[in-house]
């Protein structure tokens, strides 16, 4: 029946539960491109998870680090401790250097003078008239012709002292001084004696003619002798602090532990295969691997530091164009066995060989992968050319590797083939170790590095695989941390 | 799924190799579904995507529109009608009239998302779908003319 219809609703009534089935094939195609890209993703979301780590790892570190900012380079003041006999026996030198400190009291008297201290014994019988300097505290009075001198700070000469007085007018006048302090304190007595000459110019006879009473001079001695003992104590002071004052030099002993990557480049110095020697003429090609560890090094000296560490090294050759062949039995075989048939071992023959092999074996063609996996302990010595922000140090030593991981595969279009396990390969090896590190300072307790080393591996095969000699170039980067 | 597939796609071919794309897609980013909504409605609109995908980058001049009436109607024989007439029906539209007729009238999508989709504005699709209904309409009926007169003179 024809009738007039909405053309949307005529279209949406017979698409209505529009269904349709595809062929058959499509469901296989999807299956197989899933599982290429699962392996992919496994081994991707490992390298992510690692350096995600090793990045937070850093930026925890750095991060803290720059919290409690705060670059110390200055001298430090001693953590030298006086032990208690030392002590004492600064604390009564400097107590006896006080003790002799002059300070001049009163004038005395002229030629009959006599000077008592403590009430008895006779200081000095100057005829001319004098300014007695006595010790402090170690007076209790003097007597000044019987006279009782008021006991403000008193002190006493030693030797000699000479001094002009005059009586009547009470001034002083040709005071000189005096050696009264201890010998190791040659300052004391320079300053003394240049104070002292001060008073001793200034009460010249100029002014003794103008017969300034003694309270005035006595007052100007004063105050200029309080100058000086002030300078005096300034001094002691001083040379006692000297004394304990040690300066310190920055403790060179120091650890330092840091987090290293490293991308290597892992090669041959010859042409050789370290999987055969029959294929020791195919083209190869060595890859870069990464690398990662810690590192510990102490400095024991100036120049000098030691270095240690773990590292996981993972390294892979290729050997291109070959052709793997599973055969019954094998006249020459490689050091390698199949997985894959208790009876068969594979060989692998570089392709130009291809006519050798028989008819009755399976040939696979494609890339010879080793993989190899590391743990490395080096054990370096560095020598410290260059100090301070920026260092550079030489480094050369030694290395152990352990055998961790071993496998070879076999690479083609179809899908990766694990051949097995090199047999040739020997467990523990060692490397020769060479480079330079160079160092900055980030702050003061972390820094930069940034490592070329070249690494030459010694017997790292079991059997003489005659023409490989591998040998490692890394670029060992990373942050330490000085404590 | 498959049959979403033939809507958007140009032929058999096109529509397996989409459908191929789609479910890979669905596969790798299964995890990113997160259970709002309807799971057939997320694996409908990857498969449109995909489908759309191709079209994307192609040009298409498009003709200034007259006025169009929203409502048109065709005059049918129901019964005579198979899907697969209409489907092939669509596809003999230009492309992009064919692509916003089934977006809009067969799943359900709003001119807003079908301009977002394939790149184009919202006038845009409105006119592309008016002009798609017109040429439907002519197509079909035209082929119904042909029944009629096929019925009447047998």
């Amino acid at each position: 029946m024809f009738e007039n219809k909405n053309i949307d609703e005529l279209f949406q009534e017979k698409f209505k539960n529009f269904e349709r089935d595809p062929s058959q094939n499509l469901w296989n195609n999807i299956q197989k491109e899933l599982d290429g890209k699962k392996k992919n993703k496994k081994r991707f979301v490992f390298y992510k998870l690692f350096s995600g780590l090793a990045i937070a790892i850093l930026f925890f570190t750095l991060g803290n680090e720059y919290a409690n900012k705060g670059v110390q380079n200055q001298i430090v003041k001693t953590n030298l401790h006086l032990d208690n006999e030392t002590y004492k026996k600064k604390t009564n030198e400097r107590k006896q250097l006080e003790a002799n400190f002059l300070i001049p009291v009163a004038a005395v008297g002229n030629k009959s003078s006599e000077v008592r201290l403590n009430s008895g014994n006779l200081i000095t019988k100057k005829q001319n008239k004098s300014l007695i300097l006595t010790k402090q505290n170690q007076t209790k009075s003097i007597t000044l012709n019987s006279k009782k001198i008021p006991n403000t700070n008193y002190l006493i000469a030693k030797n000699e002292t000479s001094i002009s007085y005059n009586n009547t007018t009470n001034d002083v006048y040709n005071v000189t001084v005096i050696q009264t302090v201890p010998k190791v304190n040659k300052a004391i007595s320079e300053v003394l004696s240049t104070n002292v000459s001060k008073v001793m110019k200034t009460t010249n006879s100029s002014e003794i003619k103008n017969k300034k009473p003694l309270k005035e001079i006595k007052n100007k001695g004063i105050v200029e002798f309080k100058e000086q003992q002030k300078s005096i104590e300034e001094t002691v002071k001083t040379i006692n602090e000297k004394e304990e004052i040690v300066e310190v030099k920055p403790s060179v002993e120091k650890w330092t532990i840091g987090l290293l990557a490293t991308p290597i480049y892992y090669t041959s110095f010859t042409k050789g295969s370290p999987i055969d020697t029959s294929i020791a003429k195919s083209q190869k090609q060595a890859t870069i691997s990464y690398q990662v560890g810690l590192g510990v090094s102490y400095q024991f000296n100036k120049k000098w530091s030691f270095q240690t560490g773990v590292h996981n090294l993972d390294l892979s050759y290729r050997t291109e164009d070959i052709k793997a062949v599973s055969q019954v039995s094998v006249p020459q075989s490689a050091q390698l066995y199949s997985p894959h048939s208790e009876n068969s071992e594979v060989v692998l023959i570089p392709i130009k060989r291809v006519s050798s092999i028989p008819q009755y074996a399976t040939i696979i063609q494609g890339e010879v992968k080793q993989e190899l996996s590391y743990v490395e302990v080096p054990m370096e010595l560095k020598y410290h050319l260059i100090d301070g922000n920026f260092g550079v140090r030489l480094v050369g030593g030694f290395s152990t590797l352990f055998l961790n991981k071993n496998n070879i595969i076999l690479e083609n279009s179809l899908s990766p083939w694990e051949i097995g396990k090199a047999q040739n390969l020997n467990k523990i090896n060692f490397s020769a170790n060479m480079g330079i590190d160079v160092d900055f300072k980030i702050s003061d307790k972390f820094s930069f590095n940034f490592s070329p080393t070249f690494k030459y591996h010694l017997n790292t095969f079991s059997k003489d695989m005659g023409d490989f000699k591998p040998y490692t170039v890394g670029v060992y980067t990373g942050i330490s941390y000085q404590f | 799924m498959f049959g979403i597939c033939l809507k958007y796609s140009n032929n058999k071919q096109e529509a397996e190799d989409s459908l191929h794309d789609s479910f890979i897609k669905i596969f790798g980013s299964i995890k990113q579904f997160k259970g709002t909504g309807s799971f057939e409605g997320w694996l409908k609109r990857i498969a449109v995507n995909t489908c759309l995908q191709k079209f994307r980058n192609q040009h298409f001049l498009s003709i200034a529109t007259d006025e169009i009436p929203d409502i048109i109607e065709v005059e049918v024989d129901k019964n005579s009608i198979t899907v697969d007439y209409l489907l092939a029906v669509i596809k003999e539209l230009p492309e992009r009239y064919g692509l916003v007729f089934s977006l809009f009238v067969l799943d359900n999508y709003s001119h807003k998302e079908i301009a977002e989709l394939l790149k184009i504005t919202v006038g845009t699709s409105k006119s592309n779908l008016s002009r798609a209904r017109l040429l439907l309409r002519d197509r079909i009926e035209f082929n119904q003319e042909s029944k009629k007169k096929i019925k009447t003179n047998v």
